[in-house]
């Protein structure tokens, strides 16, 4: 008897005996339950996806290794290090030393130092559990190469074809695209409005690498898609080249209305610039496969998104998702959206707060979904104009006229009320977004002269919003912070690419450390 | 939603796969059987609710340990265990069980492999216990295959230096 023949016999050891058929009822049940309860089926669905993020850390770590791609590699390998794997705490180690040479050549020893520690923890990890010394014995020793000592103790039964069948990707369902190994994957993001579009080019860490804008003469979803076609292929074939491969670019539309992301649908769009100046006929879109249209044209994984989810992103990658993993955004634009990240992931629901309804009188103003009395009539830019018009009695066609208004002296000065009543609407809904989602954060995305204190407009808004906690029912949902963010003129695209690389190549948002040196970090 | 056909395909994996898992977790979780059920059989459901891609994958056996190893590791994160510290059979007991020669045997090798490091002994464990292959086990740990082949070569190494064994004679 060898040493292998005494080690395959200990795996028989009677007193472990398991029994089969008790555990065999009990799984029939909990399948029963997974198939009878939605939240059931929803954990099991959450804890799947958090696997699939363990896989693809490590993998990804490795990929970023090989490109010497060290930034990256550093976050991937830490989440995986974290996780447990010993192997990615030896890499995390080395790659750490490495930036602590860097801090040190450059006078930052404080840096250095921290660097050097944490390096010496992971490794002293990797130590512990033999991992660092199986590497380095791997580093001299060619396995592959060596007579196959341990292939012929592989258990009975094994096929040499077998063996060598490619599985690394064990627990990772299949990819929709993605890039392959060793390589950078891109993402373009466009922000859709009625008749104009922004758009950027990001790199794999959601560095902007270009942005443009561009004009829509008709919203007939046809030319709409060979439009943003178009200029996606020309961003990617102008900073990547013309023979760039489209497994590699990833593509995110955002626009202001419900989507079904999975299926890449748009439930509705219809919304109207608040310009009399530009008069624009009317569109309507409904239950249109944006996605799935604009995958055919340009050959990119696409995902579609709502605009509020495409910012509520950026600040997962790039705001208070650094600090929280339970926040609440929402975004004042012609109409008013939401979104809610809990426990670091998005919210499925549409989270509409904009036509939640909040008065019970049925003459007020119908809203672009044909609601009456709904929040973004007062809260939304559209309407703070026409209220602006209305209470000064005098045309006004854009917010920034509104604004104007509001800091006159004169009877014009009465615009400012639209800005009261968009104050009290958003602060609603602010209430409402904390009591259901109870975030330690609050972001407010709105126009700059909303939220501008210079301007009375702004401080009688902000006088109104600072007052959201009050509607708030209980004291324990009471503690949130609340971020304004004035909206930048490529914000939207942004948040569109960054959900991109994020969906269709599962790269997660960077540590807080890594985003201090992005173009388009937080103001 | 998968057919009474997959059911019944789910009930087969169980009964062909499921003890051998649970003893795998149950050796990582210092015996609490309970809890490696639980695993187990949350480790099924992904199987189940994945199995439309599943069914295909060259390993489907190892998907499923690499989806309980990951379950474990949360596990045992949560409860603030350190991740495959082996509860092995107590050797005092087990030679007053059974005092034959194949038992006292069995326990000296039990003290062997605890000696070993934590990654020798789950490699150890995956593959002679639960008989998968090197790149299998690569698969499941999220390693590298030549890590593996290093990590069960070391391993073999220290356990025959432990043991007094020899690979090539025999018992000595």
């Amino acid at each position: 008897m060898n040493l292998d023949e005494v080690l395959h016999g200990l795996g028989d050891n009677p007193k472990e005996a398991v029994d089969i058929e008790a555990g065999r009822e009990r799984l029939r049940a909990a399948a029963r339950r997974l198939h009878d309860d939605p939240l059931e089926a929803q954990r099991i669905d959450k804890l799947a996806k958090r696997i699939d993020r363990y896989e693809h850390d490590y993998q990804l770590a490795r990929e970023a290794l090989d490109r010497q791609n060290f930034g990256t590699a550093e976050r991937y390998l830490r989440r995986a290090a974290q996780h447990g794997n010993d192997e990615a705490a030896y890499w995390l180690a080395l790659v750490l030393q490495r930036h602590s040479i860097g801090h040190r050549l450059r006078g930052r020893l404080d840096k250095a130092d921290k660097c050097a520690a944490e390096a010496r923890g992971w490794h002293q990890r990797a130590e512990e559990s033999g991992i660092a010394e199986a590497l380095e014995d791997a580093a001299f020793t060619d396995i592959a190469a060596q007579p196959a000592a341990h292939a012929q103790s592989e258990p009975q039964g094994a096929v040499e074809q077998e063996r060598n069948r490619p599985i690394e990707d064990a627990a990772a369902p299949p990819a929709q695209q993605a890039p392959s190994r060793g390589e950078d994957g891109y993402a373009i993001g466009i922000e859709l409005q009625p008749y104009q579009f922004t758009a950027v080019l990001v790199g794999a860490e959601g560095q902007i690498l270009s942005d443009e804008t561009g004009k829509l003469p008709s919203m007939e979803p046809g030319a709409v898609i060979r439009a943003l076609a178009s200029s996606a292929r020309n961003m990617v074939a102008s900073k990547l080249g013309r023979e760039f491969p489209a497994t590699r670019v990833a593509f995110g539309v955002q626009l202001g209305g419900p989507v079904d992301t999975e299926a890449g649908t748009v439930h509705y769009y219809s919304k109207h610039l608040p310009s009399a100046a530009v008069k624009r006929p009317e569109f309507h879109w409904e239950s249109f496969p944006l996605g799935p249209r604009l995958q055919d044209e340009t050959g990119y994984a696409t995902a579609i998104l709502n605009d509020t989810v495409a910012f509520a992103e950026r600040e997962r990658w790039l705001g208070v998702g650094q600090q929280t993993g339970d926040f609440v955004v929402m975004l004042i634009r012609e109409g008013v959206g939401g979104a809610v990240v809990s426990n670091g992931e998005h919210f499925k629901g549409p989270v509409e707060i904009g036509n939640f309804r909040c008065s019970g009188v049925d003459d007020w103003e119908e809203g672009d979904t044909h609601q009456y009395g709904i929040l973004e009539l007062d809260g939304g830019v559209t309407g703070i104009v026409r209220n602006a018009s209305k209470h000064a009695e005098h045309p006004i066609t854009d917010l920034q006229a509104a604004a104007d208004a509001a800091d006159e002296d004169g009877p014009r000065h009465a615009a400012s009320r639209a800005f009261l009543s968009a104050g009290i609407a958003i602060a609603r809904g602010l209430s409402y977004l904390v009591q259901f989602a109870g975030p330690s954060h609050v972001v407010l995305y709105a126009p700059e002269v909303m939220i501008n204190k210079e301007r009375r407009g702004g401080r009688v808004f902000l006088g109104q919003v600072s007052n959201f906690k009050e509607a708030v029912a209980f004291e324990a949902f009471r503690h949130c912070d609340l971020a304004l963010r004035p909206i930048g003129p490529i914000d939207g695209a942004q948040g569109a690419a960054l959900a991109a690389l994020n969906r269709c190549f599962r790269i997660p948002p960077a540590p807080a450390a890594a985003t201090t040196t992005r173009t388009g970090a937080m103001r | 939603m998968m057919s009474d056909g997959d059911s019944a395909e789910l009930d087969r994996l169980y009964r062909e796969w499921g003890p051998n898992l649970i003893k795998y977790l149950r050796r990582n979780l210092q015996d609490s059987r309970g809890l490696a059920e639980d695993i187990a059989h949350d480790a099924f459901l992904i199987l189940w609710r994945r199995w439309p891609d599943v069914r295909n994958h060259p390993c489907p056996r190892a998907w499923l340990y690499t989806v309980a190893r990951h379950l474990l590791i949360d596990t045992l994160k949560e409860r603030s265990r350190v991740f495959f510290k082996e509860e092995l059979p107590d050797p005092v007991r087990a030679r007053e069980d059974d005092p034959s020669d194949g038992y006292v045997l069995s326990v000296s090798v039990w003290e062997a492999i605890k000696k070993l490091s934590d990654r020798q002994r789950e490699a150890i464990m995956l593959f002679y216990f639960a008989g998968f292959k090197q790149i299998e086990i690569a698969t499941i740990m999220n390693i590298q295959r030549t890590t593996v082949a290093v990590l069960l070569s070391q391993a073999r190494r220290r356990l025959d230096g432990l043991m007094g064994w020899s690979l090539e004679e025999g018992q000595k």
